[in-house]
């Protein structure tokens, strides 16, 4: 089986088929080439700010010294010019590479949950998307309202899907949704100030499909299914039995990140989140005798 | 960690999400009901040795064990009801920002 990582420096997208093992070591080597690429980032972001402080003394002494030959000129702008844009092109080429830590970090914990109920040497399918959530292919709608530009972003980064222990199917997509809303706006003082806000959002559609005995038997209660408890910052959007499945649908508010529990301010737990809907589907699923 | 050699195989059967056989070698003992445990089933408690199962019935598990992966789907694990607007962020979002009744957050220029 071949590591998905072998294509990802090209399209930030990992996908394919792997295994437990296979994930930890893919995941390691994504965050080793993160870390570098933040690492690259910076250096780079330094060394233009530096070769730039350079070109602009250069021009003031071109400037300074008109009777400075011609050839000397090109020598002392060329230089640190050339050096400036090779630096910018060097640096774009590594911001690219710098990605979100919080998505891989996500998998990663919840793959470790759900390893515990997957067979060692099980196989499931990933298409992590490791693009920026404001990358040109997930932009939504664009409008303009009351001199705010508005943009909507959907971003399905992450598809699972995989076999666990009790022979149930699981499929799991996760999408990114981000509204951001910029202005110019002149003040009092008559300057002009650009103005940003930003709305952000996880939903994650969850679907969970059993042996055809158990789905019998969910089917025979023939009742509503009782809503699974969510985090607080988290909403069920949907909750049905589909021909084959139990389909799951939370919406989580704010931003978030990967870590469970007591993460930073003003942030949710996408971690929580995404274990409560497994948990909670979980609890709809009569269980089987081994 | 203590080992114990004559533990034999995992006993406990708590998963993540359901019950199944545990792989994993014993390396002790429950001290409450002697099932045989693997690195992954023993959890350590005021000096003593629990099963994950023996562990969960501790009328203070939820505090002790409430971010351990094999405690998430105890029933104390979830937080409460959920609350707030399901349509703060849907497909509908893109319309949403056209609604009437946002302008407190089209207007307010303080919070960027």
């Amino acid at each position: 089986m071949s590591s998905p990582l072998l294509t990802y420096q090209q399209s930030l997208v990992y996908e394919g088929d792997t295994t437990l093992a296979g994930w930890r070591e893919d995941a390691r080597r994504l965050r080793s080439l993160d870390l570098r690429a933040e690492r690259l980032r910076r250096q780079w972001l330094w060394t233009n700010v530096a070769v730039g402080l350079v070109l602009a003394f250069a021009i003031f002494i071109v400037i300074a010294n008109e009777d400075l030959p011609r050839g000397a000129r090109s020598v002392v702008l060329g230089f640190p010019a050339t050096l400036l844009v090779i630096g910018l092109i060097r640096h774009a080429t590594v911001k690219r590479l710098d990605v979100e830590n919080r998505r891989y970090e996500l998998v990663d914990a919840l793959l470790g949950l759900l390893a515990r109920d997957m067979a060692k040497d099980a196989t499931f399918f990933i298409r992590l998307d490791l693009l920026p959530p404001t990358h040109e292919s997930k932009a939504r709608v664009r409008s303009e309202r009351d001199g705010w530009n508005i943009s909507a972003y959907t971003d399905p980064w992450l598809t699972l899907r995989g076999r666990l222990l009790d022979d149930s199917r699981f499929s799991l997509t996760v999408r990114d949704h981000l509204q951001l809303r910029k202005r110019w706006k002149k003040t009092a003082r008559g300057k002009l100030k650009h103005k940003e806000k930003r709305r952000e959002g996880l939903s994650a559609s969850l679907k969970v499909r059993p042996d055809e005995a158990r789905l019998g038997t969910l089917r025979a209660r023939g009742e509503a299914l009782p809503r699974p408890k969510l985090p607080e910052a988290a909403q069920v959007e949907g909750l049905r039995l589909d021909e084959d499945a139990v389909v799951l649908e939370g919406y989580l508010r704010g931003r978030w990140a990967a870590a469970p529990g007591g993460v930073g301010e003003a942030e949710v737990s996408a971690l929580d989140f995404l274990t409560a809907s497994f948990v909670g589907v979980y609890r709809l699923i009569p269980q089987r005798r081994r | 960690m203590v080992l114990d050699p004559t533990a034999g195989g995992c006993g406990e059967r708590a998963g993540f999400l359901f019950p199944h056989p545990c792989e994993g070698e014993g390396v002790a003992r429950c001290d409450d009901c002697g099932k045989a445990v693997c690195v992954d089933h023993r959890h350590g408690a005021d000096g003593r040795d629990l099963c994950t199962t023996c562990a969960r019935k501790l009328p203070d598990a939820a505090t002790r064990f409430g971010g351990h992966p094999l405690f998430l789907a105890a029933p104390w694990y979830v937080s409460g009801p959920s609350t707030g607007d399901p349509h703060d962020f849907t497909e509908s979002d893109g319309a949403s920002t056209l609604t009437e009744g946002d302008e407190a957050f089209e207007n307010d220029l303080g919070a960027s």
